[in-house]
Order: structure tokens, then sequence, then C-alpha cells
């Protein structure tokens, strides 16, 4: 089926926003693209979204992707994104524009985004959240105090933890790590503040915890709608090990109470960055029918 | 006035297609469509000024990953020369961004070919008939390439890349730390080079790099597309740290001046990463335009060779 693009400029909240609306022929449902944050613009990472919508036109599903403010054909300055500062608003802006039942679709902060417009969309039917950001590891936060320093050593010379200074996330953990161990010899030699310190990683757990908290609730309040959500790791991702953490709380308990709604898939290697061709690949074969689904309840 | 900000007089206006123009408050207009070709739409985006156009600019984007670096610099080119009377057309090749086709059909001869195809489509458009081209990168040989159908009008390059060799060498090389990063071994040069032809492209951080482009730019040197591009005043544009023109490059210009054409060279103290530098997933990525000093460069001198 021939698909129809036009390119246009969304209303946003902030002023104009780049977008392509895709549309079949006749479309049964629709999709918000929401793309990662930096310079990929609306297209994505290799084009990841017009790929993704030109194979959901072809299964009758139509879409719109956009670019953030400040990113791609956005007018806007934009110096950031801050994944603890979404842009619903935007998100919003191209769900007037496809036809319901509608979903949603989110990578890295663009997830953050979905998920934060999700209450607002009227027909929701599902939402597909790629590399979602969990908030940050409790547990490396704690063993970063717990580790003694011959441990630490050991750990850091390991071929996999030297590997990780070329990702930026796992960069930051190392950082933090290493400050953590700093903060600690200082007490140690009398020179830092024991009390301020164990204060300051108290209030950054209980500040995570409440994140986790939140996401918790977002999502019960969507099974509740009958909302189906699908987070997407890849397995040699820093963020497959948070969601890991986190799935053995609230959030795990959750999802084992909604399996129908609620679950979680996995794609070999590293999704971060899109960095394989191969990962992108199944991703796309992956979501194409799990989105097609949305306006289809027999699963077909 | 900041060239990319949003100070709407119109909103978004309705045309044809739908609601694919952004008029600014000086009347500056951002237009969005898909240019019908024979060989597929290419998505353009054409930003013009309030008045009757002086002069147009055809933008050539980089290519593969580097598209991603260069965007927003492109744009604030656009708007900034859109400012100063020009019509400017920005595209996708096929094969790449929004427009159609696929990346293994790409080719030097295409890229070249959609570059001409939307400087007619801007002299239609527009009535200008004197069309300059701006590329980076690859680009850069596209867009010597595609102004040899334009004679005489002048030509920027940014970060041109003065050997092919060494351009496909940097992508191999970022192809090998992608892959580290990944606890991944790359085979070497003669299997990675057999595996490329055999396969049809190289999955280069998650970019496919086609080895129709390969084939198809691996002998191209730019003096050449240059010399046989005819006189015009040309600028290169060297993002680099070290402020010395790299000696490829001066010998370009040097073989360049000998045959009498004008070229200039100009340097911004900056390292672009233009295969890496996509972010994992921290609380903030910064995206703050880099290496702007390109901007007022180009526009500068397309304003005095005019």
């Amino acid at each position: 089926m021939a698909a129809r693009e036009t390119p246009l400029f969304l209303t946003g909240p902030d002023g104009p926003l780049f977008a392509i609306h895709t549309s079949p022929e006749q479309p049964e449902s629709g999709v918000i693209l929401c793309p990662g944050g930096w310079h990929a613009g609306s297209a994505n990472a290799n084009r990841l979204m017009v790929r993704l919508a030109r194979r959901l036109a072809a299964e009758s599903v139509a879409s719109i992707r956009f670019e953030w403010r400040g990113t791609g054909d956005s007018p806007g300055e934009r110096n950031a994104f801050i994944l603890d500062e979404p842009s619903p608003g935007a998100v919003l802006a191209g769900a007037d524009q496809v036809p319901a039942p509608r979903s949603l679709v989110g990578v890295c902060f663009g997830s953050r985004s979905a998920l934060a417009a999700a209450p607002e969309i009227a027909d929701l039917e599902a939402i597909f959240l790629v590399s979602f950001p969990l908030p940050a590891a409790r547990a490396k936060v704690r063993r970063a105090e717990r580790m003694s320093l011959g441990a630490a050593i050991r750990e850091g010379l390991r071929p996999a933890t030297l590997r990780g200074w070329f990702d930026p996330a796992t960069r930051r953990v190392y950082v933090k790590f290493l400050s953590l161990r700093w903060q600690k010899l200082r007490r140690a030699v009398g020179l830092g503040s024991s009390a301020g310190v164990k204060e300051a990683v108290a209030r950054k757990a209980r500040k995570q915890e409440l994140d986790l908290d939140q996401l918790v609730s977002q999502l019960a309040a969507l099974t509740e709608r009958g909302v189906r959500v699908r987070f997407i790791f890849g397995t040699g991702d820093a963020l497959y090990e948070q969601f890991t953490e986190a799935r053995t709380g609230p959030l795990g308990n959750l999802m084992n109470r909604h399996p129908d709604l609620l679950d979680v898939a996995f794609i070999d290697g590293d999704l971060t960055g899109f960095s394989t061709l191969p990962a992108q690949e199944e991703l796309l074969d992956m979501a194409v029918p799990w989105l097609s689904r949305s306006s289809d309840p027999a699963g077909g | 006035m900041d060239p990319l900000d949003d100070h709407l007089v119109q909103g978004w206006t309705a045309s044809a297609s739908g609601r694919d123009t952004m008029v600014h408050e000086d009347g500056l207009r951002t237009t969005a469509t898909f240019l019908d070709t024979k060989r597929g739409p290419l998505f353009v985006a054409y930003n013009e000024p309030a008045s009757t156009p002086t002069a147009g600019v055809v933008i050539c984007q980089p290519y593969s990953a580097e598209v991603a670096r260069n965007q927003r610099r492109e744009l604030a080119l656009a708007w900034e020369l859109s400012a100063q009377g020009m019509a400017v057309a920005r595209f996708h090749y096929r094969g790449t961004g929004h427009s159609a086709g696929e990346p293994e059909d790409m080719t030097f001869d295409q890229m070249v070919g959609d570059a001409r195809d939307v400087a007619a489509a801007l002299a239609e458009r527009t009535g200008v008939t004197a069309i300059s081209f701006v590329g980076t990168r690859l680009g850069s040989l596209v867009a010597a390439g595609a102004a040899s159908s334009h004679p005489g009008t002048p030509l920027v390059l940014w970060e041109p890349p003065p050997d092919m060799e060494r351009y496909y060498k940097e992508i191999l090389r970022a192809r090998m730390i992608g892959l580290v990063k990944q606890g991944k071994r790359s085979p070497g040069g003669k299997e990675l080079m057999a595996m490329f032809a055999d396969d049809g492209f190289l999955d280069v951080v998650g970019n496919p790099v086609a080895y129709s482009v390969y084939e198809s730019t691996i002998d191209k040197r730019l003096d050449r597309l240059l010399i046989d591009g005819g006189t015009r005043p040309v600028l290169t544009i060297q993002m680099s740290i070290k402020q010395e023109i790299r000696p490829a490059l001066t010998a370009i210009v040097a073989t360049c001046a000998a045959a009498g054409i004008p070229i200039a060279t100009e340097t911004i103290p900056y390292d672009e990463a233009w295969w890496f530098g996509a972010p994992g997933h921290g609380p903030k990525v910064e995206t703050k335009m880099t290496a702007t000093e390109a901007v007022p460069l180009t526009s500068r001198f397309l304003r005095e060779d005019r």
C-alpha cells in the first residue's frame, strides 16, 4: 500500500515543531514517534524512525515523527536534553495528527516524554519504550560505599570495566564511584565531613526511590486504562542492568500482576545509540507487529 | 537576531500539501517539502528571504553518521543566508534521511544528480539564476561536482576530505573502535574490504556505509573536481584544534591556485567527532551547536564574492 508523507509544522508548547506525517491510504490507527534527544532529529539514528514509519504504513498504521524544539528543523535554541525535564507538550502536539486508536513509541528522552504525555492522550492503546532511562541504580551507590580498595582495583582492571570507559552512561557511574572513593579516603584521614557525605548519599537515594515510585504509579494508571506497555532494552546496555535491578522491587510486582499489559523485551547486543545495524533491524521487526496489533484486538 | 529563534507572526501557513511553511517575524520563510524527481522524492527544506532573493545556495550534507553532527549548523547557515537576502535549499540525498531510496543504492553520481535537481528546483521556485553550493565532508565533493553546472558561482567547502583513502581509513577506524566498545574484534584490512564488497555495505557504529558510495568516490580528487568545474571563488574551512592547514589541503590549494582558481582557507579551532559522540543515557545530554564560526565565515564569503 502506498504511503503519503507530508512535512508540516506542529504547534508545540514553546513554538513550532517540524514533523512528517506518514499515512497509508486507509489508516486504521496512529502512532506518535518520539525520537531520542541529541542531534538525531526526527529520523533518529540511521533514519530508524523513517523506516519504522514506512513499515507501519504498510500495515495501515499512520504515524507522525517530529523534531524536539531546538533540534533538526524545529526552531529554538537547545543546549541540552535533561531526562528529568521531558517534553510531553511536544508529544501531545503530534498526537492530534494521527487517528485513534493511538500508540506511542519513545526512544530514551523520547520514552520519558511519551510516558509523561500518556495520561493526556485519548484512545491510547499501547506504549513502546525503547531504552527507557530508569532512575540510576541505588545499588551502585551503596556498592561504591562498601567496596574495599583492593576489590576496587581488581574490578577496575577487568576488561569489561575498561570497556565501560567508552560508554558515557557507564563512565558516569565510574566517575561517581571514584568520587565516592575519594570522599571516603578524605574522611579516613580526617579531611572530609562523614555526616555530610552520608546525608548526600541518603538524599540521592531517597530522590531516586521517589522517581521509581512515580514510574510505578504512572504504569499502574496505564494498566488500569488497559494500555499495553513494552520496555525494550539491549542486553549490552547499562540500562539493562538498571532495569533488572528496578524489577526486583515494586516495578516487578506490577509487571507480575499484569503480564498481559506490561512486559519487557530484550534485543541482543547494544541498543544505546542504535550502534549496530542488526539491533536496529531486530527492533523494527519487534515494533511493527506489536504496534499494528494495537488496532487488532485479536492480536493479528 | 538569533537565526534559530522562532518569533512567528503567522505561525505556519497552508499550501497545497499542508502546513508546510513557517513564517518568521521579519518575513523569512521555511518551507519543507518533497521534490518529485524521476528518481524518486527528495526531501528539501527551503529558507527564503522576505523579498526577492538575490541569489541561491544549495547546501550538500555530509554522509551517513556525519549528517547528525552538521544538521544544526546547516540550519543556522540557511537562516543566516536567507536573512542576507539569499534563497537556500537543504536536502537529503536519496537513500538518506526523509528522502526515498535505500542507502545501498547510493553513488557519487546520484548524489551529484540530487544536488543538481535541487538547484534546478530552487532556480525555478525563486527565479534566481546564480546558484552557489556549500558542502561538508563528502558533501564537499558533491558540491564541487554539482557546481560545475553553475559556472563562476562561489563554492564553500566545510572540512573537505582532501584524500579519500584517508577519509575511508577514518571510517574504518570508527568501525573498529565501535566494535571494541562492544567487546568485539574487527577483521583485518583485506578481510574487511572483501566483506565490505560482498555485503555491499559496512556497519559503522550503526550507520551503513555503502560499497557503491565507496567505489564511486575512492578515486575522486577534490583538486581535480575543482579544476574541472572551472574558475570560481572557493573557500575551504578546516575544523581542527591544530590551526596549521593540513598538508593535503595545502597541496590542493596550491594546485588549484596554480590553475587560476581563487581559493582561500580558514580554520576553526574545533575537532568534530564526526562518527562518534552519540550520547549514552545520562541525566543530561549536551546538544550545544559547535564550530558556529563556519556560519559567519561562509555568509561573508558568499556575500563578498557575488
